[in-house]
């Protein structure tokens, strides 16, 4: 860090909503310390929503962009993370309205529907991992695209709920306060996720090319 | 969140293998892009600590260069202040005329008793006769011609004199004025006339006037300086001029309008310069015209040789003529006639 080490010391030890108000303050070491903290996280729930690095990058930086020019109307209400990971939410729902490939209603109104088709057409429409390749399976993460595979056959709602869980490190109300459902809503979602990557796993392991099949 | 087991929402197993094998992260480009408008939007730049460090430190020198600038402009100003200081002093001005020092005024006198003499000799010598409007003619025309020539022209006739003071050097060109307009009239009727030139421009050398003067037997206009005997025992031309004019006057006389000429041209004076002038020459012209026709340097030279030849009796004659007009006429005799002239009675 380019800031003096006492400075990023304190810094460190900020948590993140006084590291937002220290940068809205016209600290800029404060956003470097809340960039380094979060950006892997909401990268990573870019791509997994979108499957494609060029548009998650894109998503990437205008999700950043956002915070950046929110920051003086950033109050400390909530958590930053769920502030960030609403702004990355939103313009996520932006991505799929203006490409047409997914609405969030229809998946929405799939979340109360529960069946099999459903997911199917969900997973018809978005779009492949760029590390789904069948020889990519056989080395040592194999695992990992198995599982980045198994959470692109999850409906978006299922998927999103459970990226903002593990990759935003969100809890339940949290997240139910971030899509606007409710707390049981949620724990439907991700009940369903974690079943269907569960199974994934254990198919995976014993004959992964087989069970995957 | 939880880890129970019986939370069917959670499964940490799940979690952990998320956990390892999800690594990817944003581009380095795109770290760099977003940073910097971060930065931009606070209008901060990244800085370097110890350089902020040492600007934060360093003395404040900033006085340095613009003291050194001051000081040089300083030195600079009274170089230029300095240096132009001595030339208008030796710029000749006519405006300066009334300030001019005593001793200035003292050769004007005496350039008036040189003007007088050489009017009498004209009127004496029947070779002077060129005409006098023609003199005039000419001396105006070449007035003139002075007006334009700078007062730098050099002064052929006299080159000792180009070593005097400035004020001197005005001196002496108001007076070669005063010469130069002094011959054009006759001597009898020189009232205001040779009065005025006292204003004429400055740069009036005198020298040329003397080249082209038409009259030969008026050596007095080119010497603007006759008071000054070094300069005069240097000077040939000065001091042929001394010579001619001896004769004509007496040392006596001289003198005794160098008095007058000092007391009227005193600088306790109430009037002024130029009207100290004035008066000054009015009164040398009228003790010259009640006494321009004794010269008492001929008549002691006549008396001698009366003496000499015996002729003792038309010696007393002029000895008591002479002693009509000089008081000390036994005085300025030669000491061996001395003794004679205790034993005449007027």
């Amino acid at each position: 860090m380019l800031a003096p080490p006492t400075a990023a010391a304190n810094l460190a030890e900020d948590s993140d909503e006084a590291l937002m108000l220290s940068y809205a303050a016209g600290r800029a070491t404060a956003f470097e310390m809340l960039y380094a903290r979060h950006k892997g996280g909401v990268y990573r729930y870019l791509l997994r929503h979108c499957g494609n690095a060029g548009t998650a990058d894109e998503l990437f930086q205008d999700v950043w962009m956002n915070a950046i020019r929110a920051r003086e109307r950033y109050t400390p209400t909530a958590k930053f993370t769920t502030w960030l990971y609403t702004l990355a939410h939103h313009r996520l729902i932006d991505y799929w309205r203006t490409s047409g490939k997914v609405k969030f209603a229809s998946i929405d109104a799939e979340d109360e529907m529960s069946g099999d088709g459903g997911v199917r057409a969900t997973i018809e429409a978005l779009p492949a991992a760029r590390s789904e390749e069948p020889e990519a399976r056989l080395n040592a993460r194999q695992l990992a695209e198995q599982l980045r595979s198994a959470l692109a056959t999850l409906p978006a709602v299922q998927r999103d709920a459970f990226l903002l869980q593990h990759e935003g490190g969100l809890s339940l109300n949290e997240i139910a306060q971030l899509t606007g459902v409710g707390m049981e809503t949620v724990k439907s979602r991700l009940r369903y996720a974690v079943a269907k990557l569960r199974g994934e796993l254990a198919m995976l392991r014993p004959s992964p090319r087989e069970d995957f099949r | 969140m939880s880890n129970l087991p019986d939370e069917p929402e959670h499964d940490p197993q799940l979690a952990t293998a998320w956990r390892e094998h999800s690594t990817d992260m944003p581009p380095a480009h795109l770290d760099a892009a977003i940073l910097a408008a971060a930065r931009r939007a606070v209008g901060s730049a990244p800085q370097d600590a110890a350089r902020r460090s040492r600007e934060a430190t360093r003395p404040q020198r900033w006085w340095m260069p613009l003291a050194a600038a001051a000081t040089i402009g300083a030195v600079a100003l009274g170089i230029l202040q300095t240096g132009p200081l001595d030339e208008p002093a030796s710029a000749p001005t006519v405006s300066d005329m009334p300030a001019a020092p005593a001793p200035a005024r003292e050769q004007i006198a005496r350039e008036n008793t040189v003007r007088d003499n050489s009017a009498e000799l004209e009127r004496k010598e029947p070779r002077s006769v060129a005409p006098e409007h023609g003199v005039a003619s000419v001396a105006a025309p070449r007035a003139t011609e002075r007006q334009d020539v700078p007062a730098a022209a050099p002064r052929a006739a006299e080159p000792a004199a180009r070593s005097s003071a400035a004020p001197a050097r005005q001196a002496a060109k108001v007076s070669a004025a005063t010469i130069t307009d002094g011959i054009a009239p006759p001597p009898p009727a020189m009232p205001a006339a040779p009065m005025a030139p006292i204003s004429p421009p400055p740069a009036m050398p005198a020298a040329p006037m003397a080249t082209i003067s038409p009259l030969p037997t008026l050596p007095a206009a080119p010497q603007p300086f006759p008071a000054d005997k070094k300069r005069d025992a240097k000077d040939p031309v000065t001091s042929k001029l001394s010579a001619d004019t001896a004769p004509a006057r007496s040392i006596a006389e001289r003198d005794d309008l160098r008095t007058r000429s000092n007391e009227v041209a005193r600088p306790g004076a109430p009037a002024t310069a130029a009207g100290a002038v004035t008066v000054a020459k009015s009164a040398l012209r009228q003790e010259a015209t009640s006494a321009k026709a004794i010269d008492i340097d001929a008549s002691i030279t006549r008396i001698r040789k009366l003496h000499d030849e015996g002729k003792l009796a038309e010696a007393a004659k002029e000895l008591v003529a002479l002693r009509a007009i000089v008081p000390d006429a036994d005085q300025r005799l030669p000491p061996e006639l001395r003794p004679w002239a205790a034993t005449v009675r007027p």
